[in-house]
């Protein structure tokens, strides 16, 4: 059985996307079970990267609209609309997929990517994951009514741990 | 705008344009997924032990 986050993934690296594996199904994967049904992904902010990852999001007949009138496939929206904003938040045949183009509290896609970790889920797909204290500089970033304790109290105590 | 109301603007348009029958799907997906990572089922003896040990662990700074 393919397990849906899954073939998010897999279809992200069938289409050669550049992304990096972040927030609660990082967390799950790396770490501890945890609630989330949503995959983010940071992709590499390139125009050529952007192209694929349009295209791999029109084979997960994926939807998005800038307004809620305006919700629908992404496939009828004219290549380049990854410009749009800085994150768009999409449903897809697979599930829910939130695409950022940059995350709060890093800098460089290239330097996260240079920390990341070649990982895999239990079915074998490959996938880069953010590396813990990449994951903990972006809980930093976010406000702190925001930030899940759960997750920092957790990747504190592996720094402490050493 | 922040990037942090951007988010969370986003997330509230998605939510409030999937039907609740794909919420629940994308739920128990994301669940039977983070299941089959995982070495032992949740409910296999040996992981209730280890969570029940978790627990206990958490009382023990309580009751201290």
């Amino acid at each position: 059985m393919t397990v849906v986050p899954d073939s998010i993934m897999a279809t992200m690296n069938t289409h050669q996307v550049e992304y990096i594996l972040l927030g609660g199904m990082n967390f799950l994967l790396r770490h501890q079970p945890v609630l989330t049904y949503d995959v983010d992904v940071w992709i590499q902010d390139t125009p050529e990267n952007r192209t694929r990852c349009e295209q791999a999001l029109i084979a997960m007949e994926a939807e998005w609209g800038k307004t809620d009138t305006d919700w629908g496939p992404v496939s009828r929206f004219q290549p380049g609309w990854l410009e749009l904003q800085g994150v768009f938040a999409c449903a897809t045949k697979y599930g829910a997929l939130d695409i950022f183009r940059t995350v709060k509290g890093l800098d460089s896609w290239e330097c996260c990517r240079s920390r990341a970790e070649v990982c895999s889920t239990a079915s074998g797909t490959a996938f880069q994951s953010l590396c813990d204290a990449d994951m903990l500089a972006c809980q930093y970033a976010l406000e702190e009514s925001l930030r899940k304790m759960d997750r920092v109290r957790y990747l504190e105590g592996l720094n402490h741990d050493g | 705008m922040t990037d942090d109301d951007l988010c969370a603007l986003e997330t509230e348009k998605r939510e409030r344009n999937i039907s609740a029958l794909d919420r629940w799907r994308f739920i128990q997906d994301a669940i039977a997924f983070a299941d089959a990572q995982q070495q032992r089922s949740r409910n296999h003896p040996l992981s209730c032990m280890e969570h029940e040990r978790v627990l206990l662990e958490s009382l023990r700074g309580h009751q201290d």
